[in-house]
C-alpha cells in the first residue's frame, strides 16, 4: 500500500508542473497585456503609470523569464499580491477556501448517501412507479442549469414563503447569537446552496448505482447467494451493493472538477464568501495574479481529490494495489 | 427508433425550426424598447409578457435560441475537431507523442472547465465568436480520449492490416479507414457535448461574461430577471425552461443514438 501511494505521489509531480504552466499560459498567451486591460477600465492611467505597473509585476521582461520567475515563486506558494488591494493573493485565497472545500465535501457526502438510497430502492423494483419517477428526476437533474435552480429556490423559499435567507453566510446580528443559534443560522444560509450543489451530481450517481446493482444481480455469485436461501434484502445489501459501490469511488473523484466549477456560480448567486466568488470577483476586476493563483489551487485540489479517490479504491480493492 | 431518440429528435427539430424562422413567428423586434409597456404579464399581444424595458420576451427568446444553438453547435464542432486531431495522433502513432498528448489531456482535465472558461473570458473580449472558441478549446478532452481509445482498438483489426499491406499512407489510413469507423461514438459524444456547451454559454451569459446585452441570450435574460425576482415571474421562468428543454432534448438525442446502436 505504501509503495502504491508513493508511486502515485511521484506521478503527481509532472501533472502539477503542467498545471502551473497552463495556468500561466491561459493568461499570458492571450493577445494584449493584463495592464492594458486594467488601463482600459480606467482612462486616466498615463503611459508612465503603465510602465511603472508593468515593472512592478515584471511584465516588461521577456515571457519565458516571467514564466520562470512566477513558477519559482508558486512552488513556495507565493502567488504575488492582488491587483485590487495589494494583499498577498495566498492570504486572500486561504481565507475563502475553507467554505468552498466544506460545501464541496458536504456535497460529496450527501451525493453518496442519497445516491445509494435512491439507487438501491430503484434497483429493488426496476420499472416500478418509484423507479420511473426517479428516472425522470435523473433526466431533469442532468439538464437543470444550476443558476436557474438557484433563482427558482431563492424566489420560492426566500421571497414567496420567506422561510430561508437568500444571500450571505450569516445574518446581520450573528455575533450576538449563542452557539446553537449560530449553528442554526449557518445551516439556514447553507441549505439552498448545498441543495443546488448536489442536484445534478446526485442524478448521475443514483442512476449509476442503480445500473451497477442491476448488472451485478445477473452474476453467478448472486445466484449462489440466492440459492443458499438468503433473503432478497440480504443479497441486495450484503452482496450486490458493496460491489456496485467500488467504481463509484472513482466516479466521485472525477466529479470533483464539476463540483468546484459549480461553486463559482452558486457562490456568486447566493453571495457566499468562498473561493468561487473570489475567483468571479478576480475575473470581473481582471486581477490576473489572483486568477492564475486560483487556477493553480483548484486544479491542485482536483488532483488531490483524484488521488484520494485512487487511494481509497486501492484500499477497498486489493487487486488494484497488487497489479501496479 | 427508440422512444428517447424520437423525443429528442422532436424537441431538437422543433427548436431548430423555431430558431431558423424566428422573424416569421413574431412581429416584435427583440431589441425594440417600449418603456410604457414594461413588465406586462403574458397576453395575446405579448405571448410571454415583456421585460423591464418593455421588450417582447417571446421574440427575445426565439432570437436567443439562435445564439444558444449556434454557440452549442460550433463550439462542439471546434472541440470535436481538436479531439479528433489529438486523439488520432496519439492513438495512431503511439510512443512519446502519445504520452505527451495524453499527459496534456490529463492536465487539462484537472482544471474545472468553468474556471478555465472564466479566465479566458476575462482576458478576451466577450464576442460570440470568442465564446465559441473558448468553450471549444476547453472541452476537447473527452473527445480526444474517446478517439484515441477507438483508434487503438481499430488498429488491431484485419482490415487495417490489409490497408497497410496495400501501402496506404498514414494520413489516408487515419482519415479514410480509422476515423469513419469510429464515427458513431464520436457523434454520440458530440451530441451530449452540445447540451453541455449550451449550459456553459448560458451560465457564462448569466454571469455577465458571455453574450452581451442588448443581444438576447437565455442566460442574460435570466440575469436581468434577478432585479424583478418576485415581481415578474415570466421573466425568470420561460428562459430557464427553454434551457432545460434544450439540454434535455440533446441529452435524449445522444442517449437515444447510443441505445439505438446497441
Amino acid at each position: 500500500m505504501f509503495t502504491y501511494i508513493l508511486k502515485r505521489l511521484l506521478g503527481m509531480i509532472p501533472l502539477l508542473l503542467g498545471i502551473i504552466t497552463i495556468s500561466f499560459m491561459v493568461i499570458h498567451l492571450a493577445p494584449g497585456k493584463p495592464t492594458t486591460l486594467s488601463e482600459a477600465m480606467n482612462p486616466k492611467v498615463s503611459s508612465e503609470a503603465r510602465a511603472r505597473l508593468e515593472k512592478l509585476y515584471g511584465l516588461d521582461k521577456p515571457l519565458y523569464i516571467q514564466y520562470f520567475d512566477w513558477s519559482k515563486k508558486v512552488i513556495t506558494l507565493n502567488f504575488g499580491t492582488s491587483f485590487i488591494d495589494n494583499r498577498p493573493v495566498i492570504e486572500k485565497i486561504l481565507e475563502r477556501l475553507p467554505l468552498t472545500v466544506f460545501i464541496n465535501a458536504a456535497s460529496l457526502v450527501l451525493i453518496l448517501f442519497f445516491g445509494i438510497l435512491i439507487g438501491l430502492n430503484c434497483a429493488k423494483a426496476p420499472g416500478s412507479l418509484y423507479d420511473r419517477s426517479m428516472n425522470l428526476f435523473v433526466f431533469i437533474g442532468f439538464a437543470m442549469p444550476g443558476f436557474w435552480l438557484s433563482l427558482l429556490l431563492m424566489n420560492f423559499f426566500g421571497l414567496q414563503l420567506r422561510w430561508l435567507p437568500i444571500s450571505g453566510l450569516t445574518s446581520l446580528d450573528f455575533e450576538y447569537y449563542n452557539f446553537w443559534e449560530k449553528a442554526l443560522d449557518l445551516a439556514r444560509h447553507l441549505i439552498l446552496p448545498l441543495f443546488v450543489s448536489c442536484f445534478s451530481g446526485l442524478a448521475g450517481i443514483s442512476r449509476y448505482i442503480r445500473q451497477n446493482i442491476l448488472e451485478i444481480l445477473e452474476t453467478p455469485y448472486i445466484r449462489t447467494a440466492k440459492a443458499r436461501g438468503l433473503s432478497y434484502d440480504a443479497v441486495l445489501k450484503k452482496h450486490a451493493l458493496p460491489n456496485a459501490l467500488l467504481p463509484v469511488v472513482t466516479i466521485l473523484g472525477l466529479s470533483i472538477p464539476g463540483l468546484i466549477g459549480g461553486s463559482v456560480i452558486f457562490e456568486s448567486i447566493f453571495a457566499l464568501p468562498g473561493a468561487g466568488r473570489l475567483f468571479y470577483e478576480a475575473v470581473m476586476a481582471r486581477d490576473y495574479a489572483m486568477i492564475m493563483a486560483e487556477l493553480v489551487m483548484v486544479a491542485g485540489l482536483t488532483l488531490l481529490g483524484n488521488l484520494s479517490a485512487d487511494i481509497s479504491y486501492a484500499y477497498i480493492d486489493p487487486r488494484i494495489r497488487y497489479k501496479k | 427508433m427508440n422512444a428517447k431518440l424520437l423525443l429528442g429528435v422532436i424537441v431538437i427539430s422543433a427548436l431548430s425550426i423555431t430558431a431558423i424562422i424566428a422573424p416569421l413567428l413574431t412581429k416584435h423586434n427583440p431589441a425594440e424598447i417600449a418603456i410604457e409597456e414594461a413588465l406586462l404579464a403574458p397576453s395575446l399581444t405579448h405571448p410571454l409578457g415583456t421585460d423591464q424595458l418593455g421588450r417582447d420576451l417571446f421574440s427575445r427568446m426565439i432570437y436567443g435560441a439562435r445564439i444558444s444553438l449556434l454557440v452549442g453547435v460550433i463550439s462542439v464542432g471546434i472541440a470535436t475537431l481538436a479531439g479528433l486531431f489529438l486523439g488520432s495522433l496519439a492513438g495512431f502513432f503511439g510512443g512519446a507523442l502519445e504520452s505527451l498528448i495524453m499527459r496534456f489531456t490529463d492536465i487539462m482535465l484537472c482544471f474545472p472547465a468553468f474556471f478555465l472558461i472564466l479566465s479566458a473570458a476575462a482576458i478576451l473580449e466577450p464576442s460570440i465568436f470568442n465564446i465559441m472558441l473558448i468553450i471549444g478549446l476547453t472541452n476537447w478532452m473527452p473527445a480526444a480520449r474517446l478517439v484515441r481509445a477507438e483508434i487503438l482498438s481499430l488498429k488491431e483489426r484485419e482490415f487495417i492490416l490489409a490497408a497497410k499491406a496495400m501501402g496506404v499512407s498514414n494520413f489516408r489510413m487515419i482519415s479514410r479507414h480509422l476515423i469513419p469507423n469510429a464515427l458513431e461514438p464520436i457523434i454520440v459524444n458530440a451530441t451530449l457535448g452540445i447540451a453541455g456547451a449550451i449550459l456553459l454559454e448560458s451560465s457564462l451569459s448569466f454571469l455577465g461574461l458571455g453574450v452581451q446585452p442588448p443581444s438576447p441570450s437565455w442566460g442574460n435574460i435570466l440575469a436581468e430577471s434577478k432585479s424583478t425576482l418576485g415581481v415578474a415571474w415570466w421573466l425568470g421562468l420561460f428562459p430557464g425552461l427553454s434551457i432545460l428543454l434544450t439540454i434535455l432534448g440533446f441529452n435524449l438525442l445522444g442517449e437515444g443514438l447510443r441505445e439505438q446502436k446497441e
